[in-house]
């Protein structure tokens, strides 16, 4: 019996090339060089015939490549566990016959049968339970369409619903009374089994409890999909389209109310000794001379043969804006923020930050002498004591130039 | 984790499974909600979630004067990414020949992405309309890999992708992914775009493709 198993295993050894190949082409083409290995592997009933001289893996070994290796086939069609229960039950019944008979020799097949059945059924249990984890957890990722998406996760809602109820409807009481007699087959039952069912149920129901969530969540994804779709085919068919101002609604959409950030800035405490090492730390770690040598530029030429004549320098967009600003000002106060944030489409990329020292720059450079006058709209922070918190610089014509 | 998640949400960062994994978690704890509540009402602020729960960030409490230019320039910043967001998403599709749109945590491999793009015409097509559509996507060199560059940076810029490793130079997704969509179905919703009629126009267009 081993030297057949050895034989066997030898072969296979053999031919791995050929069978690795045959496994991930789908089949293989007969060769003159390959003859002899596909006749031997065909002998021992590992290859079936397919069209125009290929051959292919008979489906017993591909099934075992296949568990063994983990590969994710869809709709994988699982064990017949049904089919297992009732094997078992009849060789069940045939062992007690033998038993009951005095067929020593016969019982003793039965037994070793009963075994290897009961070894069967747990491991077929297991390796669909892994299957099914492994669709699970990838979310079904050997396929990129929703539409297929949403059809295997029905499919393996309904293969784990079929799983869950076979093993709710078998009586494994009845089967460890049967194996009362029988130590040996009494305990495989126990241990690779009946012990590890409520094990399996447990999983089997997490995985239906998942199933159902993705579906309802593919539902969810194909709507959105679908309506992100039609809207990117809105906006290519409407290049001149805008949002209305939803800004300017009483209460705005609760997306609108995203708080603008802070820009926080924490400096340590040098008077506070608890610091002292960390501070002589970093101290410590800094250079103590910069490279500030001056870094002597290239000297440049004069290039006669350019037809250009002027190149004048465009002005900054945030001077533009600051000019702008000031000629819009009237006699009524302009609050700087609100005029910049009007004009936000023009000038985009300017900062409130920076927009705020600029306005109030140009105000104390040129404004104040022109007859401008300023106002800070300013109120003590509510949480920081002894800090007043500026809120905007607004900008009038003075008296003056009214 | 209190005092790192609060630093966060008061700079405007959107805390989700990608950019912040335990801050996430530990947000989505019902009671670190009260906790994160309990300081951000101080200075007008709340905790909100995305619609999909994959998101946390800031928003505010009360809209006053204030407030009010705020949510203006948070506007004018949607209205400006709608368009190159839309067409990133359209352009992450057909690379992947997928009709799932991409979702917080994909991620996008820059190497196979730069290759799907440069082996098709119509993709490297895509790609150039970027600054067509918006100026803060041209580039002074038209090489597919700097025009690619320069949307990659844009929407790491924007907070919705995140370089996840450098060594193999994978990007992910982040929750704000999920803010982005959250508008737009605002946006359909509420400005009457006809999602219906518009899907008998995918048709249309995908059977005058299927011509070619």
């Amino acid at each position: 019996m081993n030297d057949k198993v050895k034989i066997l295993l030898s072969r296979l050894h053999l031919s791995s090339d050929l069978i690795s190949h045959a496994y991930f082409s789908g089949g293989i083409l007969k060769t003159d060089e390959n003859t002899k290995s596909i006749e031997k592997l065909r002998q021992f009933r590992l290859l079936s015939p397919g069209i125009r001289d290929t051959f292919q893996l008979r489906g017993s070994l591909r099934r075992f490549l296949n568990v063994t290796l983990n590969q994710k086939v869809a709709y994988g069609v699982g064990a017949n566990l049904g089919g297992f229960f009732d094997q078992l039950a009849r060789l069940v019944d045939e062992h007690v016959i033998a038993f009951q008979e005095g067929r020593d020799d016969d019982r003793d097949q039965y037994e070793g049968q009963i075994q290897e059945v009961i070894s069967e059924i747990a491991d077929s249990i297991e390796d669909e339970l892994l299957d099914l984890r492994t669709h699970v957890e990838t979310r079904f990722a050997a396929v990129s369409t929703i539409a297929e998406k949403t059809r295997q996760n029905i499919y393996y809602l309904k293969r784990t619903q079929a799983l869950l109820s076979l093993i709710e409807s078998v009586h494994f009481s009845d089967f460890e009374d049967q194996f009362e007699a029988h130590e040996n087959l009494l305990l495989s039952f126990k241990i690779l089994l009946s012990d590890r069912i409520p094990s399996f149920r447990e999983s089997l129901n997490g995985i239906l409890e998942v199933l159902n969530n993705y579906l309802f969540e593919f539902r969810k994804i194909e709507e959105r999909a679908r309506k992100m779709r039609a809207f990117s085919l809105y906006l290519k068919r409407n290049p001149d389209w805008l949002p209305r101002d939803w800004d300017d609604a009483a209460e705005p959409y609760e997306g609108l109310r995203l708080a603008s950030p802070l820009d926080l800035q924490a400096y340590p405490d040098t008077s506070d000794d608890r610091l002292q090492e960390q501070l002589a730390e970093i101290a410590a770690s800094i250079p103590s001379w910069a490279d500030n040598r001056r870094k002597i530029k290239e000297v440049g030429f004069i290039d006669e043969s350019s037809t250009q004549s002027d190149l004048k320098e465009q002005e900054p967009p945030i001077r533009q804006a600051v000019h702008l600003f000031f000629r819009n000002c009237t006699d009524e106060w302009t609050p700087s923020l609100l005029w910049l944030s009007q004009h936000q489409e023009v000038f985009p990329s300017i900062r409130p930050e920076l927009w705020i020292l600029r306005v109030m720059s140009e105000f104390e450079n040129k404004g104040r002498t022109k007859g401008f006058i300023m106002r800070l709209n300013q109120s003590k922070h509510p949480v920081f004591d002894g800090n007043v918190a500026i809120h905007d610089i607004e900008i009038a014509r003075g008296p003056k130039i009214r | 984790m209190l005092d790192r998640v609060l630093i966060k949400l008061l700079q405007g960062e959107f805390i989700c499974e990608t950019t912040d994994p335990e801050g996430f978690r530990w947000l989505s704890r019902g009671d670190s909600i009260d906790e994160v509540n309990s300081f951000l009402s101080r200075v007008n602020r709340t905790l909100s979630i995305t619609d999909n729960s994959q998101a946390f960030f800031a928003s505010w409490k009360k809209i006053g004067q204030e407030e009010r230019v705020e949510v203006k320039r948070t506007f004018t910043q949607i209205k400006q990414v709608i368009r190159p967001l839309m067409h990133f998403i359209s352009l992450c599709m057909e690379t992947q020949k997928r009709d799932i749109i991409p979702a917080p945590g994909d991620t996008i491999e820059y190497s196979i992405f730069m290759k799907t793009i440069s082996d098709s015409q119509h993709l490297s097509e895509m790609l150039r309309e970027f600054s067509v559509i918006s100026k803060d996507f041209s580039v002074t060199e038209s090489s597919i890999r700097s025009m690619l560059d320069k949307v990659i940076q844009q929407m790491e810029k924007q907070g919705y992708l995140v370089l996840v490793s450098k060594e193999n130079s994978i990007y992910r997704f982040t929750g704000k992914l999920d803010y982005f969509y959250q508008t737009n179905e605002f946006l359909i919703e509420n400005e009457g775009i006809d999602v219906r009629m518009v899907d008998e126009d995918i048709k249309d267009d995908n059977e005058t493709k299927s011509l070619f």
